[in-house]
């Protein structure tokens, strides 16, 4: 048993907590224990956040690493942005000293310091890397087959690609072949790699520009046949979730496509109780989608 | 040293220039003081022929056997004053200089006090390593009177031409199996539009017609040891399995050969045989065959096709030829970058996305579609094609390999490739998609002017990324365009990637053959990047055209040019003077341990084997005198001339005296 | 004789350009070395999925960084980044204009000219520890796929709250959202 330190964020335990729940018990399948991460906070949200201070912003991502070091664990999440604020200060303060310096002088004053000992890993990059798509297959009980699945990215899981570890930003691969795995199809649509608008505090600053930036997202998906959008992060599925509902509300624009994080998908296809993956608290029906599939 | 020495100093006031600043008189007196000083005096300007007579008759009436001049630098004037001394009658190599100007005068022009005391440090030193110099001869060595050029694009057969024409047996090898490079894979050429092919071939015919090139295609530098004037060169002469004496060039076959492979010559964009030659001009114009994609079927040696003339074997090998040459010209050209590794253009996803030279090959009559520019994806002829200037040049991102020069040729063909469309295909709107407009050179601009009074249409944005309608295979290109400050996102039936040039890969290999530098941004390194830009620090070797760096067809038959005029120097003069500034093994000391061997960064040391026991050798004409392995030897048994252990301790010791 | 009448005032500010050379080096001090390096090719602002549907220009942000136009901290279009990167990861410069933008968010809160929608998140997250904090309808969610009611983050452990309040206090973030709320009543 592997086990991690699972960092939950905000969105997935406060919002949408069947993210949280099916992370946990996919991951047992493949032998991943996600344990409770005791005292965690906001990452800090790095749009929001970091546009007020980046300072602030490293020192409250690094104290959360620093309970982790303090445990001896590495740190899983499946979170885009809390990948941001985690990964990026972990690997950023492994890397400049005087950074590192900085950032440990603010926070001597809370009776922290950050040592560089722990890795961080988002989920997706645990399910590719360490356990690999030919055993997530194995555990596919269900097969997704005639599921045409729009897979989201985001943005800070891939971007920027000189302090990432994937192989393309432009044009990657590594998510599809996860859901293709579970016997769904991956498919292509207009302007896949672009952003669902939600991030940078625009969500809460000008939520009709953010709105209309999923919504093309969601035409072009509705355009291309999908029958569902896959995410990897709880603030683009809120976006993409919620945000259909904003959407009609605001624009009149109505697409009723369900939205699931991928470790929902996994869950499904690993024949789990859609209540136990929380799917009945989604805003946009998934029924349909059962339906299919099931 | 048994003699007494008498030195003779000189102090330079060079104008005012030293003696602005320090007080000479007062350096001249205590240049009197020092110990194995005979003489002392300062003037004007020693450098000058009365200052020069000054040495001259200083030393005979003084009766001197030691020259000091404290002036500027000896980049400058050491030649000079060397010549002086030996018309004294002192050995040239018992002169030194003091600079009391570069590293003196002109970095304390405020301070003149310590100025003064500096330059009598200065002197004091070199007085004192002028004591312990020891005579030494130049050595002469005898130069080859044949030149090698590797390459042979437009830059290696203009050098071999001029090589050629002034006498000197030229060795021209060619790794393809005919000559012509780059060049003939274009249509036509900026700004004249003459048509490439036209201009190169006969080019081409000279230099199979002169005697005094022997042309080596098909053909690769395997090795070079040696020095100026006395290189010696292995050349594999790859076997085409085709007796190019039997060979008449009838192509029969070709004709016949039924194996189909993308032709390199035109980028993979038509097939040719596995019996084939490269394009219809080629220079020598016997087949080859491709030994890999050959399925050894005889039809190529039947009867009816080569059968008669019994030029095809199977089994003939490769030859292994070995030449003398006395210079080499490095023409090795360049390569187009890998353009598909910025994946936001999406070149070799987008069936519609082509690069600037495979445009040449579609837009050029012997090109895979006969002159006629169509989209890829469909045969269509494109009504809009977007141009994307500074594709992977002027970049700084290293992950993806991009280059952070300018390419030199690109804005022009791309000005050239929307000219051509214009003319062929009426109603076809060309897009330069640009961030700068490079038409530096002669009648550039006013090809410029001239493609905007065409029609040719322009957009001052970089092309951020390429999308492709999947049903009609058309590309949306998105760019700002940033003198509107407004998004563009234009849809074209074609897309041209004016991608960056980068060197060849057997650039890479000739330079370690040959041991080269390249400069940062990986092209080769000239000697001096103004002065000197067809010669390396490799005395002999020489670079022609683009393999030192991006240029046009004009720079490069002039830098051709002068490459084979530099390299016809030492052949013409007969011979090459090295300056006896070099390393000496002493054999008895030497405990042949090799550390030598590995540190020396020109190769100049080797093991030998004296009354058979091991001892370094140094070959004085490769030696730079760097001293890395005088300094390196554990036996102290490498001498360095004019620099000895001795010579330069006496310098310290006499900088530690206290004043 | 002169009369004042109707004549446009800004007579005055012509011919008189005012740039802060200071205002580049702010924004590098925030360990961006490579700001100023910008050669204005736009590839950021094409790619910029909010330049689709805004006003936001990237390149024009960096134009002004760079020259010290410090009307651009005033720029209401400076918030509408998601921060997406895209353009930083096709900059052919290397600028990594997202962060300059970051840089110039920064500078501008220290001048407090941030919106509030950014000080009520951090105003979450001093109160919590959460910038999203749980509320009662999540809490039977969370029990309804088998979670408690709450997560073991700061909202079962407070205690930790303190550290993240020292951390806002010690950074100056805290002044500035306590002046702003005053201001804004």
């Amino acid at each position: 048993m592997k086990e991690y330190n699972f960092f939950l964020g905000c969105i997935a335990p406060n919002r949408y907590p069947g993210i949280e729940a099916s992370a946990v018990k996919t991951s047992r399948e493949f032998g991943i224990e996600l344990c409770d991460f005791k005292g965690a906070s906001c990452c800090p949200a790095p749009g929001a956040f970091g546009s007020m201070d980046i300072n602030a912003w490293l020192a409250l991502a690094a104290r959360n690493i620093c309970l982790s070091e303090k445990e001896g664990k590495d740190i899983a999440l499946v979170c885009n942005g809390c990948y941001k604020s985690l990964f990026e200060t972990n690997y950023r303060l492994k890397e400049n000293p005087e950074l590192r310096a900085k950032v440990n002088s603010v926070l001597a004053n809370a009776g922290y310091e950050f040592q560089g000992t722990q890795e961080v890993r988002h989920l997706i990059d645990v399910l590719h890397k360490d356990v690999g798509v030919e055993k997530v297959k194995e555990s596919v009980e269900v097969p997704l087959t005639g599921l045409n699945v729009a897979i989201h990215y985001g943005c800070h899981l891939l971007r920027p690609k000189v302090e990432r570890i994937f192989d393309s930003s432009e044009r990657p691969v590594f998510f599809d072949e996860l859901v293709e795995a579970l016997g769904a199809k991956s498919i292509d649509y207009k302007e896949k790699m672009m952003c669902c608008g939600a991030g940078g505090g625009v969500r809460s600053y000008k939520i009709d520009l953010a709105l209309d930036m999923v919504n093309e997202k969601l035409y072009n998906m509705t355009q291309a046949g999908a029958d569902v959008v896959v995410n990897v992060c709880p603030f683009c599925h809120l976006q993409l979730d919620r945000g259909q509902l904003e959407i009609k509300e605001k624009f009149g624009d109505v697409y009723d496509l369900p939205v699931l994080h991928y470790n929902q998908l996994l869950g499904i296809a690993q024949g789990m109780n859609p209540e136990e993956l929380g799917l009945s608290a989604h805003v946009i029906d998934v029924e349909p989608l059962l339906a299919k599939v099931l | 040293m048994d003699q007494e020495k008498r030195i003779g100093v000189f102090v330079c006031h060079c104008g005012t220039n030293i003696a602005g600043v320090v007080n000479i008189p007062e350096i001249v007196e205590y240049t009197k003081t020092l110990p194995n000083v005979a003489f002392a005096d300062a003037y004007t300007y020693v450098c000058s022929t009365p200052g020069q007579e000054m040495i001259i008759n200083a030393i005979k009436e003084q009766n001197l056997n030691g020259v000091v001049v404290a002036a500027c630098s000896p980049r400058l004037h050491e030649p000079t004053f060397r010549r002086a001394t030996e018309r004294g009658g002192v050995n040239q190599f018992l002169f030194s200089m003091a600079n009391i100007r570069e590293q003196n005068t002109w970095v304390h022009m405020e301070m003149p006090e310590e100025a003064t005391r500096k330059a009598k440090d200065l002197i004091r030193m070199e007085v004192a390593r002028a004591s312990k110099l020891e005579p030494l001869e130049a050595k002469v060595v005898p130069v080859e009177k044949a030149a090698l050029v590797i390459g042979a694009g437009i830059a290696g057969i203009q050098a071999s031409l001029d090589l050629a024409a002034s006498g000197i047996k030229t060795y021209l090898v060619e790794k393809e199996p005919s000559i012509g490079g780059n060049m003939s894979r274009l249509d036509k050429t900026f700004p004249t539009l003459d048509c490439s092919q036209c201009i190169l071939t006969p080019k081409m015919v000279d230099v199979e017609r002169s005697e005094n090139i022997e042309l080596m295609t098909y053909s690769e530098v395997e090795d070079v040891s040696g020095y100026i004037g006395n290189f010696d060169v292995t050349i594999r002469q790859k076997s085409r399995y085709v007796y190019e004496d039997k060979c008449n060039g009838c192509g029969k076959c070709q004709e016949v050969c039924p194996v189909s492979r993308p032709n390199e010559f035109d980028l993979g964009l038509q097939p040719r045989k596995a019996a084939y030659v490269p394009f219809p001009q080629a220079v020598p114009l016997k087949f080859t065959i491709d030994m890999d994609s050959c399925i050894k079927c005889d039809l190529c040696k039947a009867d009816d096709a080569c059968g008669e003339l019994e030029a095809i074997d199977f089994d003939k090998p490769d030859e292994i030829v070995n030449v003398k040459v006395g210079t080499i010209i490095v023409a090795t050209g360049f390569d187009m970058y890998d353009v598909e590794r910025k994946e936001e253009w999406g070149y070799k996803v987008y069936d519609n996305v082509v690069t600037g030279l495979e445009f040449e090959r579609l837009i050029g009559a012997s090109g895979p579609t006969g002159g006629k520019v169509i989209r890829p994806s469909d045969g269509k002829q494109p009504k809009s094609v977007g141009f994307v200037l500074c594709a992977g040049s002027r970049d700084q991102d290293e992950e993806d390999g991009a280059k952070p020069y300018c390419s030199r040729v690109c804005c022009m063909y791309s000005l050239k490739h929307a000219h051509q469309l214009i003319e062929k295909i009426p109603g076809c709107v060309p897009y330069l998609f640009y961030m700068d407009i490079r038409s530096f050179g002669k009648a550039y601009e006013e090809f410029y002017y001239r493609i905007q009074d065409e029609g040719g249409k322009f957009i001052r944005g970089r092309v951020a990324k390429i999308t492709e309608d999947p049903i009609t295979k058309n590309l949306i290109v998105t760019a700002e365009d940033t003198l509107l400050g407004e998004i563009m996102e234009m849809e074209m039936d074609m897309v041209v990637l004016a991608s960056a040039v980068v060197p060849t890969e057997s650039t890479q290999k000739i330079k370690k053959l040959l041991t080269l530098s390249n400069s940062p941004d990986g092209w080769l390194l000239e000697a001096h990047p103004k002065l000197n830009p067809m010669s390396t620090t490799t005395d002999g070797v020489f670079l022609a055209g683009m393999c030192q760096g991006p240029r046009d067809i004009p720079d490069v038959v002039a830098h051709a040019g002068a490459a084979a005029a530099a390299a016809s120097i030492p052949i013409h003069r007969g011979s090459v003077t090295l300056e006896p500034i070099y390393a000496i093994v002493d054999e008895e000391r030497c405990g042949g341990c090799a550390t030598c061997i590995g540190m020396c960064p020109y190769g100049a040391t080797e093991l030998t084997h004296v009354d058979s026991k091991l001892i370094a050798h140094v070959n004085e004409a490769k030696c730079k005198g760097c001293g890395t392995c005088g300094s390196a030897c554990p036996s102290g048994a490498i001498k360095m001339q004019h620099f000895t252990n001795e010579q330069i301790m006496s310098e310290i010791e006499a900088f530690a005296q206290v004043w | 004789m002169a009369t004042e009448g109707m004549r446009n005032p800004k007579h005055e500010q012509l011919g008189k350009t005012v740039l802060d050379p200071n205002l580049i080096k702010e924004v590098e001090a925030h360990g961006l070395d490579k700001a100023r390096m910008c050669y204005q090719c736009g590839t950021c602002s094409a790619g910029c999925p909010m330049g689709q549907r805004s006003g936001l220009r990237v390149r024009k942000v960096m134009r002004k960084a760079i020259l010290g136009m410090r009307d651009v901290l005033d720029d209401p279009d400076l918030w509408l980044c998601t921060t997406c990167y895209t353009c930083t990861d096709r900059c052919p410069r290397r600028v990594v204009p997202t962060d300059v933008i970051m840089a110039l968010r920064n500078i501008a809160t220290r001048e407090k000219k941030v919106p509030m929608s950014m000080i009520k998140i951090m105003g979450a997250i001093y109160k919590t520890g959460h910038g999203v904090p749980n509320n009662e309808e999540n809490a039977k969610q969370r029990v309804a796929v088998g979670l408690p009611p709450n997560p073991p983050t700061t909202h079962s452990y407070p205690e930790y709250i303190k550290d993240i309040q020292t951390i806002l206090e010690v950074t100056g973030l805290l002044k500035i959202k306590e002046e702003m709320e005053a201001e804004s009543q």
